[in-house]
């Protein structure tokens, strides 16, 4: 009978101890915390990015299509990819379902061209990598992106984004520090229910729909886009955010009054606003020279706390515009020279906004100054290269500018501030003035709620080329010239994001990874050193300590 | 327990097999870490230790119960195991007194990559960029690693007077519990229930305790584990009297 209850005993607790510890986990799982050890804290998300993940109502699925054979600078890529996409798995309780494919193992090379239309269709454009190992030189191509489906919608991810300008390694970097916004934004564009208003402001010469097409486009993806007249819309507090793209024609007093009392009741407007009349049909003509154009909006910038100077900046580090150069026979010999009124805008404030933006292409931008405003947190946001100088109207811009020999040396006015962001309490410009006719003062507010504006002194920035043959918007910010696609949308967009988007998720944009390298050159010269060290150093430890001990036990034993 | 703790440790150092173990585990894993250009740092180009985490419960799975396979199982082949239980210790005290030790031990066996470490520092672009206390973190989840495959291989030695059983049955386990659920989960049997299964493993909760992300859950799990082996293992060592 004793040993009947001790059996029983024994499995009781056993019993007891499997039902504790199963309880335990279960408690665990609903209540727990996450320490990142990690010195920039690499795997941690943002909070905001975990509450887009915690609101996920349905299961959503991500296949990345990084795989395969990588280089070391891209399998950096893959795993933190990995590692990111497994934060966001935790964090939405196992809603984020995620694949890895590697699109190279696909079948016959008809199904790959297939699946290579299909990606990019989506929105993921391959990339070539040219590898040299070995004196050998070999060409493949990936695809760091990704499809992101949700609820019977998909939208493709590009994963490499950084700055072309810097080293492939320092661009994976900070596609890295990128990884967690560009998921976290697109799963908040197919979960977005609740989609942001955008008006375009219009009937001043503004840029035409043809020209903004592609910023337009882009802006559909996450928000409701609408044209906004000044003079017929009455009340404009339902839009979340206003864009003035470009406008040529003077605003009348009651547009700004109307702007201004929508800034004032808390709206954000994201100025694009060309100060002199420039355009390359212009510049083509013979010593053409650009005039201001007429907006009358400088009082209201002014007052804000910002000026638009009458001037072009011109930059060495610019974009390329192709001038005939002589002629061949009959045929005009043309070659892309450097065009200075088109700068090439590389250097940021560190700001969610522009954080690792590759070059965005600006033109015929002007400088900005600011001017006192009480209350007001001015950030400069972009810059010219050191390279670049102000030339003030009337300026000549004409073509032929670029065949007159320009003295480097008097590129020298330093880095120019082309976009600033500006935040805080604004005062109305009609403060302690008349208002405009015919307008009661009662609704007037003459200090304003907090809000944030940009302003950037380049309308040029969200227009996008037509194709000539096809009479099609390209994309925002192909150059035609050299086929490559500059940040430009990628800017408009997060300055948009950062301007209507209350939960914050921009912010996210600002994580940091640092890059920790190893010394190539010394592993290249000492690599069997090392290898020595670490592989017999800690056995030859072992062995010490093993004689060490033996001969100590021996003595002790002998003395004993 | 102490002083079956400090008995079982000298034992280990006393012992050719230990060094043979630790001596194959950090000839393996050197090997995986710095020559062969799969897994090489080297290679590789980033101040990272994750070769070191990754590969390193693979050999853990075969070399822990290499140390482990005899506490319980010589004593019972050599009849000594009466003699112990007659000592004023309860069985509680053998059973930690015998996983400490061999925990200790594997600690000992980790403690010689940290010449690693240094190496990575020494060769980083600048000397000294490398992420410490992520790497404090991820050894951290090593340790803890270790210490649930000791408790897999004490009660695997508890069950069998014989050694070459309890190693093979320590190996088997410790390898089922670390990623037998994650293979298991990929099988399309399961639909619903892969995730459910996967927690079951230990891969699944390694994986961030790998890389200095320590989280609650994580912890309680490996606790767990360990603690059901050690209860399981009473259960067995108080079989006796049964």
């Amino acid at each position: 009978m004793v040993m009947k209850s001790k059996k029983t005993g024994d499995f009781l607790l056993l019993a007891n101890g499997l039902v504790l510890v199963i309880l335990l986990n279960l408690i665990a799982a609903d209540n727990f915390f996450r320490i990142d050890l990690t010195e920039e804290k690499r795997y941690s998300i943002k909070p905001q990015t975990q509450e887009l993940l915690r609101d996920l109502t349905d299961d959503i699925y991500v296949e990345v299509y990084l795989e395969g054979e990588l280089n070391a600078e891209f399998r950096r890529l893959r795993n933190a990819i990995r590692e990111v996409l497994d934060e966001f798995r935790i964090y939405s309780g196992n809603r984020v379902k995620i694949s890895f494919v590697d699109p190279t193992t696909a079948m016959s090379q008809q199904a790959r061209n297939e699946f290579i239309q299909d990606l990019a269709s989506k929105g993921v454009q391959p990339t070539r990598v040219v590898e040299q190992k070995d004196g050998q030189t070999s060409e493949k191509l990936i695809f760091p992106g990704a499809v992101i489906a949700y609820g019977g919608a998909e939208v493709g991810v590009t994963l490499l984004k950084g700055n072309k300008a810097r080293t492939p390694a320092e661009e994976i970097n900070q596609s890295i520090e990128g990884l967690e916004y560009e998921f976290a934004n697109a799963i908040y564009k197919l979960t977005n229910v609740d989609r942001k208003r955008i008006g375009f402001i219009h009937g001043h010469g503004e840029l035409d729909s043809l020209f903004i097409a592609s910023f337009n486009n882009a802006l559909l993806d996450v928000y409701d886009v609408y044209k906004v007249n000044l003079q017929r819309k009455q009340a404009l507090t339902d839009y979340d955010a206003l864009i003035i793209a470009k406008p040529t024609q003077p605003f009348s007093e009651h547009d700004k009054y109307k702007l201004d009392q929508y800034i004032m009741n808390g709206g954000r407007a994201l100025f694009l606003l060309d100060r002199l009349e420039a355009s390359m049909d212009s510049a083509s003509r013979e010593d053409y020279f650009a005039f201001p154009y007429e907006l009358r909006l400088d009082d209201l910038l002014f007052k804000y706390g910002i000026r638009i100077n009458a001037d072009l900046v011109q930059d060495r580090n610019a974009g390329l515009y192709p001038v005939v150069t002589g002629q061949q026979g009959s045929r005009a010999q043309m070659q892309l020279m450097d065009w200075p009124f088109f700068p090439l805008i590389n250097r940021y404030a560190d700001h969610s906004i522009t954080r690792n933006l590759d070059a965005v292409m600006m033109k015929f931008a002007s400088s900005l100054d600011t001017v006192k405003a009480i209350g007001i947190a001015k950030t400069p946001l972009a810059f010219t290269s050191e390279y670049s100088r102000c030339v003030n109207a009337p300026v000549p811009a004409s073509i032929n500018e670029i065949r007159r020999n320009v003295k480097p040396e008097s590129f020298s006015s330093g880095n120019i501030p082309v976009a600033y962001l500006l935040e805080g309490k604004f005062t109305s410009l009609y403060k302690n003035r008349f208002l405009p006719e015919g307008i009661s003062q009662e609704s007037f507010r003459a200090d304003g709620e907090e809000t944030k504006l940009i302003v950037v002194s380049d309308g040029d920035i969200a227009r996008n080329d037509v194709n000539p043959r096809t009479g099609n918007p390209q994309q925002l910010g192909l150059d035609p010239f050299t086929n490559y696609t500059f940040a430009n949308e990628e800017f408009l967009m997060n300055a948009v994001a950062y301007l209507a988007d209350e939960n914050g998720l921009i912010k996210t944009r600002s994580k940091e990874v640092k890059i920790r390298p190893l010394d190539k050159e010394k592993i290249r010269v000492e690599k069997t050193k090392w290898q020595v060290i670490n592989l017999v150093l800690p056995v030859v430890c072992l062995i010490l300590y093993g004689i060490l001990a033996a001969y100590l036990r021996r003595r002790k034993y002998s003395k004993a | 327990m102490i002083s079956i703790l400090s008995r079982e440790f000298n034992g280990f150092l006393n012992s050719l097999i230990a060094y043979m173990v630790i001596g194959v585990f950090l000839t393996a894993i050197g090997l995986l870490m710095w020559v062969f250009p799969e897994t090489s740092v080297l290679e590789y180009g980033y101040a990272d230790m994750d070769t070191l985490f990754s590969l390193a419960p693979y050999v853990y799975i075969f070399l822990i119960p290499a140390i482990t396979m005899k506490s319980f199982a010589e004593e019972k082949r050599g009849g000594t195991m009466e003699l112990l239980l007659t000592r004023p210790l309860s069985d509680w005290d053998i059973i930690l007194g015998k996983y400490f030790a061999s925990f200790l031990l594997v600690v000992f066996s980790i403690l010689p990559t940290l010449v690693y470490y240094f190496s990575i520092r020494a060769l980083g672009d600048p000397v000294g960029n490398v992420d410490t206390s992520g790497v404090i973190g991820s050894y951290i989840g090593l340790i803890l690693l270790g210490g649930v495959f000791c408790s897999v291989g004490i009660f695997a030695s508890s069950i069998t007077p014989n050694q070459i059983v309890a190693f093979i049955v320590a190996a088997f386990l410790s390898f089922l519990l670390f990623s037998g659920f994650d293979s298991l989960s990929a099988l399309n049997t399961w639909s619903s229930w892969v995730l459910v299964i996967k927690q079951f493993g230990i891969l699944y909760h390694y994986e961030s305790l790998g890389k200095g992300l320590i989280d609650s859950r994580d912890l309680i799990y490996f606790f767990s584990v360990a603690f059901m082996f050690l209860l399981l293992t009473k259960t067995v060592i108080g079989s006796r009297s049964w």
